[in-house]
């Protein structure tokens, strides 16, 4: 085959396991994925199986590869907003926010408080909407159907406010730098308490399918373990760390987006296997309602979305009809974008799956120098040879559920 | 950090009972039970029978785009080529041409977008000083050839029967009043629709 290696047809004899010199031969190497319904997306894992018990799988990534980074590179600093969304596709918003704050904190845009406030109730959103994906994939994985069925239901309220706020249902766009796009729309917040009112209702009848169930305590309890040395050598952050015992939470360790006002605990669990990272994320979804009922009171239903700062904003619709220089401004704004003063920053928010960070280099000019994610699937799935490593084939499976991964965001 | 935060729960020690797992699991039919019960057709149900039953979607819906009319019917765009340069997919083609009336000057003769690149993040609609492309909430957009039936040109961004049917989307100054003139059809959304 080595010949007639090209660069059109790579060479793909090493993992054929009959042509391996050092395989030994009462070992098997078999493809998990790419087409599997278990790997939530286009995730293949490459098992070294003696019989039943795994002697090694490594996470083959890169079929979602899109470029986004180098993408970004030829975009405005407004235009990046579009690709965040499309990272972590399950949690857009929270995507867009550790974006624009890196941006902000770049040009030092100060960010109304009521933008703020409806930033970190669309960030606890989505954190539940992530989070009901999990449970019922994880959930459905194991072998329970109806589950599934259930949390699409709720997480369809969750998706209908977003697009109620923001035009559409998963791609939203809607925080932008200095602010929200739009502000949000009329009757939201009764919708919102209306679905708070309904969450311990549906989240107690969750919990009655999988609480106290030996068949999902005995898929769980155990299974998968990784050590919290081994969880801090391999940068794994969110939920799978905090269910070693360690509490990093990124919103009480560096609070941003006014955080800082809000009163929530952390979730902790010691047990380091699936079983605590599954209730980690349980409770989770409780803190999150916790802060959507402050985010009640906290926000007017009416008021500034959108810093004043002309140098960021779009000037308001009804001054660009009647003003010359709210036209001039629109007209400059959108040619040659805002530039960003030179320098470089990191910035990162507590996703639903861990640490989700962006580092912007600015050259001074309107695009980014260069725009690097920090996506936390793609430190979480370097676990699996950890977790997978002397366990069955069965459990390999709850080990890639059970670190809540997302091929968007692996592979970006 | 606060003290409660730091609280640590050992889920290990909750051992698994058996006498409790049969109880668990036949509350976890019940609910199971009591759901399926409950979706008998007619009742509960949050299946939607999609082709003949439409989801509503707000007048914010990002949906496809639509070029507005002035009262003579003309083009209201100017061809500032400002939507064209915002759009980060740069799915937006746009040829100017000048005309005799000297308070417009320039008119698009040729304006396409490609909706098979477009990703509908409204930054056109944003960008256009003059309300002179704005979203419907149009969404199923499947065809048969990807090539040609994805390229809308102007006769079909303003006189598509969709347009009519679905309703006007996301424009950008969505607190004022619609001037329902400039609009290339009648659109009127029916009230039940309106979440803004």
């Amino acid at each position: 085959m080595g010949s007639t290696t090209g660069f059109f047809t790579p060479d793909y004899s090493d993992e054929i396991a009959t042509s391996t010199k050092e395989v030994k031969s009462d070992t098997m190497i078999i493809n998990l994925g790419p087409q599997h319904p278990s790997t939530h997306g286009v995730l293949r894992v490459r098992l070294e199986l003696d019989g039943e018990r795994v002697v090694d799988a490594q996470p083959v990534i890169g079929y979602l590869h899109t470029g986004f980074e180098k993408t970004a590179e030829s975009l405005s600093y407004q235009q990046c907003n579009t690709i965040t969304d499309r990272l972590d596709y399950l949690a857009p918003m929270t995507n867009n926010l550790a974006y624009v704050l890196a941006v902000e904190k770049l040009m030092d845009v100060e960010v109304p408080k009521r933008a703020q406030y409806i930033r970190v109730l669309f960030s606890e959103l989505t954190r539940i909407a992530s989070h009901l994906v999990w449970l019922g994939t994880h959930v459905m994985d194991l072998g329970a159907m109806s589950l599934f069925f259930y949390t699409m239901r709720e997480r369809e309220i969750i998706l209908d406010m977003i697009e109620a706020a923001s035009g559409v249902r998963m791609n939203p766009s809607y925080f932008r730098v200095g602010g929200l796009a739009y502000d949000l729309p009329d009757g939201f917040m009764e919708k919102l308490q209306e679905f708070l009112k309904d969450l311990p209702r549906w989240m107690k009848s969750f919990r009655t399918l999988f609480e106290d169930n030996p068949l999902i305590n005995e898929r769980l309890k155990g299974i998968a373990t990784i050590t919290q040395e081994q969880a801090l050598a391999l940068s794994v952050t969110g939920p799978n760390l905090r269910a070693t015992g360690l509490n990093l939470d990124l919103r009480k360790a560096e609070p941003y987006s006014g955080y800082e006002d809000f009163e929530f605990s952390v979730p902790l669990k010691t047990g380091c296997d699936a079983y605590a990272r599954f209730w980690v994320r349980v409770e989770e979804m409780y803190e999150s309602a916790a802060i959507l009922e402050q985010c009640l009171t906290k926000i007017e239903p009416r008021g500034v979305y959108m810093t004043s700062d002309r140098k960021v904003a779009l000037p308001p619709r009804d001054q660009i009809y009647g003003d010359m220089e709210a036209l001039i401004h629109q007209f400059k704004l959108v040619t040659q974008g805002f530039p960003v003063p030179e320098g470089e920053v990191y910035q990162s928010v507590e996703g639903p799956r861990g640490e989700m960070g962006f580092y912007i280099v600015s050259d001074g000019g309107p695009r980014p120098y260069r725009w690097r994610a920090r996506t936390p699937s793609f430190y979480n799935l370097q676990t699996m040879p950890i977790m997978c490593k002397d366990g069955l084939v069965a459990d390999v499976i709850t080990a890639i559920g059970s670190i809540d991964i997302m091929l968007g965001d692996v592979d970006k | 950090m606060d003290k409660k935060d730091s609280q640590v729960v050992d889920v290990s020690a909750q051992a698994m009972n058996i006498g409790t797992g049969v109880t668990g699991m036949a509350a976890g039919f019940a609910v199971t039970l009591k759901n399926m019960v409950r979706s008998v057709p007619g009742r509960n149900t949050v299946t939607i029978q999609y082709p003949e039953q439409r989801k509503p979607y707000s007048r914010r819906f990002r949906g496809v785009h639509a070029l507005t009319l002035r009262p003579n019917g003309q083009l209201k765009c100017t061809a500032c080529f400002l939507c064209a340069t915002a759009c980060p997919a740069e799915c937006i083609t746009i040829e100017a041409s000048s005309v005799t009336d000297d308070a417009i000057e320039k008119v698009a003769s040729r304006y396409e977008i490609d909706l098979s690149r477009c990703i509908f993040c409204g930054f056109c609609v944003d960008a256009c000083p003059e309300e002179a492309i704005v979203m419907t909430r149009e969404y199923d957009l499947a065809t048969h050839n990807r090539v040609d039936e994805l390229q809308y040109d102007i006769s079909a961004l303003t006189r598509r029967e969709e347009i009519q049917a679905y309703g006007a989307g996301y424009r950008p100054h969505m607190q004022y009043p619609l001037v329902e003139s400039y609009l290339p059809t009648e659109i009127s959304a029916k009230p039940q629709d309106d979440i803004d």
